[in-house]
């Protein structure tokens, strides 16, 4: 177990396509840290620069306060989960896990040791002499996690593991990472392409775009607090709403509230917006998404093209094409500059007359 | 689709029988030729079935020299086939795997140069180049050698290419994981590589032997030295007798012990070999 420092980490390929530009950033011990963005934002690239699968083009990587620019991969005490698995077809899950052991020169009762401590956490003690051709893929990847426990590595490097597993699958071996997490508190660096992933895992989230970072930090963080447009945007599903400030439906969602100087975006959480009696966003609800525990509501404002999409309780009465009105919750409302900036926090003073709790119905509002 | 159809069914039999006696009948009146003397079959009607003097046949041509076969016992010529056929497969399958592996997995100057040099190769059969390398065996001082025999045939750009195909195919992350896992080029090939290959170094393996079994043209130029005689020179040797009549009985004999080697090759190889083909383990 040991600290990750990146500085200044650049990687260029020939003719010059910079894939990561200038990435800085100090994972601590035992700390779990998922770097998340849409694909070719140069995460995959990150990690594999880390694991030395990549040379480094500028800047420095550090496991452990140590240079490891110049080392092997198999030098460098990391160990790293494959999105295909990448186990070695012809060999039995146990020998899968006792070749890196087996090459370090790691005596034989030790292996055996590591390897059954492995399997039993992992639920893998009757696979043991398998081929991993006749394992499910769940099982194949816990195989590929069990190789890398047995290592007992400085950190462990994830990339993408849980892309090729179904949904169900998916979600259970999420649990399952985070509680192996929790159990070893050995680093982790994870790279996912899925955001609910990267909130429901990460100690802190790096958001990569375009080979740079966009933003770190714990997932409120950046749910809350979203350093631009580009992180509003990609964390939360639905997304942020986001409004030009000086349209006429920008200027009914920010009835009276102030707004920092600059603001040309406005941004809303689905969640933040609530039926209002009075003030706020006017419009008629269009496609409705019932959920079960929620239910979206896309409700088509009036001047502004895209729609705004609400999120309500499973149970409120909202039918296609009823009018609504709805105001932000007070201390909700994000603003951008014109680069997509994100501004201090927008001042709500509006009064929410006769606000409904969201969690009732929504009727019509009363005229 | 069942058919329960008495007639098609004995139609279909009868066609298939046909055609595995049609294909089994030489080889079966070799067998039969073998056994019987010297003017059985120069004679009507010739024998279909066994005569007397089979083990007398088979234990003459192992033991004593003929003098139809340039004084040699068959014996002797058989090692000289297994020792060539074998020294041509093994050499075969592990140069073209070294060079399949430097190919695909390492980086040097000119590395898809070599490929193509290789490649362009598999256009220059042996017969084409018999005459340069006649000559470069005569000048290394390896004519009526073992490994004259056996390396002027030893480049194969067809198993490296073979080789490079299936390579091709291997994940690069199996690749990336034995880095990771610690392992060098050299553990990555032996412990990884392999073994995954050991289905198709089998298939080859069974080509390979048949192929160096039968060369024929190569070891009748460079060897002139009766004990350096393979099988299948031999058999020529017994037809081509000139004046006298052939032996037949003899050449029918050798013929059928040079049949077994590679019947025995594709025995043992066959399983491994369907197996390659049945499962697919990447």
């Amino acid at each position: 177990m040991a600290t990750v420092d990146l500085e200044g980490l650049g990687k260029s390929y020939q003719g010059g396509v910079r894939a990561v530009e200038g990435v800085d950033l100090s994972i601590a011990d035992g700390e779990f840290i998922v770097l998340v963005g849409p694909s070719g934002c140069g995460k995959s690239t990150i990690l594999r620069m880390i694991a030395g699968l990549e040379t480094v083009s500028d800047g420095e990587v550090r496991i452990g306060g140590a240079v490891v620019n110049r080392l092997e991969p198999g030098e460098r005490d990391i160990a790293m989960v494959f999105q295909n698995y990448a186990l070695y077809p012809h060999m039995s899950v146990r020998a899968n896990m006792a070749y890196g052991l087996k090459n370090q020169g790691t005596p034989k009762d030790e292996i055996a040791r590591r390897i059954a401590e492995a399997a039993r956490t992992l639920q893998l003690e009757a696979y043991l002499d398998r081929k991993p051709r006749q394992l499910s893929g769940g099982q194949r990847q816990r195989v590929a996690m069990g190789r890398a426990i047995v290592r007992d590595p400085k950190a462990f490097l994830f990339d993408e593991p849980l892309s090729n597993l179904d949904a169900k699958l998916r979600s259970e071996l999420r649990t399952e990472i985070k509680s192996l997490h929790r159990r070893l508190g050995a680093t982790f660096i994870y790279v996912t392409h899925d955001q609910v992933e990267a909130m429901s895992l990460a100690d802190r989230i790096v958001l990569m775009n375009g080979g740079r970072i966009e933003q770190i930090g714990t997932p409120m963080d950046l749910y809350a607090r979203p350093a631009s447009r580009f992180v509003a945007e990609f964390i939360g599903t639905p997304p942020m709403n986001i409004l030009p400030a000086e349209s006429p439906a920008g200027r009914a969602l920010a009835a009276g509230a102030r707004l920092p100087a600059g603001t040309e975006w406005l941004g809303v959480r689905p969640e933040a917006l609530a039926p209002a009696r009075t003030g706020g966003l006017t419009g008629q609800a269009g496609l409705i998404e019932a959920l079960g525990a929620d239910m979206l509501v896309h409700l088509i404002a009036e001047g502004h093209d895209h729609p705004v999409v609400l999120r309500l309780h499973g149970a409120a009465e909202v039918r296609e094409g009823e009018r609504l009105t709805v105001a932000p919750e007070p201390g909700s409302l994000r603003a951008f500059d014109g680069e997509g900036r994100a501004l201090a926090a927008a001042k709500t003073f509006a009064k929410r007359l006769g606000a409904q709790p969201r969690a009732v119905s929504c009727g019509r509002p009363a005229t | 689709m069942v058919e329960n159809r008495p007639l098609a069914t004995f139609v279909t039999h009868a066609v298939l029988i046909a055609g595995v006696v049609f294909l089994c009948f030489p080889v079966w009146m070799a067998l039969v030729a073998s056994t019987h003397g010297p003017e059985a079959l120069s004679k009507a009607p010739i024998p279909l079935w066994f005569g007397d003097q089979g083990w007398q046949n088979y234990r003459d041509l192992l033991t004593t020299g003929l003098p139809e076969a340039g004084g040699v016992p068959v014996g002797l010529m058989m090692l000289n086939s297994l020792i060539m056929a074998l020294g041509i497969t093994i050499g075969k399958i592990a140069i073209s795997l070294i060079a399949a592996y430097a190919i695909v997995y390492f980086r040097f100057p000119f590395r898809m140069g070599f490929f193509w040099m290789i490649f362009i190769t598999l256009m220059l059969p042996v017969e084409v180049r018999i005459l340069p390398t006649f000559d470069v065996i005569t000048r290394l001082d390896m004519l009526n050698t073992y490994h004259g025999l056996i390396i002027p045939l030893i480049a194969s750009a067809t198993a490296t290419f073979l080789f490079r195909q299936f390579f091709l195919t291997i994940p690069d992350e199996l690749v990336e994981a034995a880095r990771i896992d610690g392992a060098g080029p050299l553990k990555f090939f032996r412990d990884i590589l392999l073994p995954l290959s050991r289905t198709n170094i089998a298939a080859l393996f069974i080509i390979l032997f048949i192929y160096g079994w039968n060369q024929y043209l190569w070891p009748l130029i460079v060897t002139t030295e009766e004990n350096l005689y393979t099988v299948v020179m031999g058999i020529q040797r017994m037809a081509n007798s000139g004046e006298s009549l052939p032996v037949w009985h003899y050449i029918m004999g050798t013929a059928m012990l040079a049949l077994i080697p590679p019947v025995v090759v594709v025995l043992a190889m066959q399983r491994l070999f369907v197996k390659g083909l049945v499962e697919s383990e990447k």
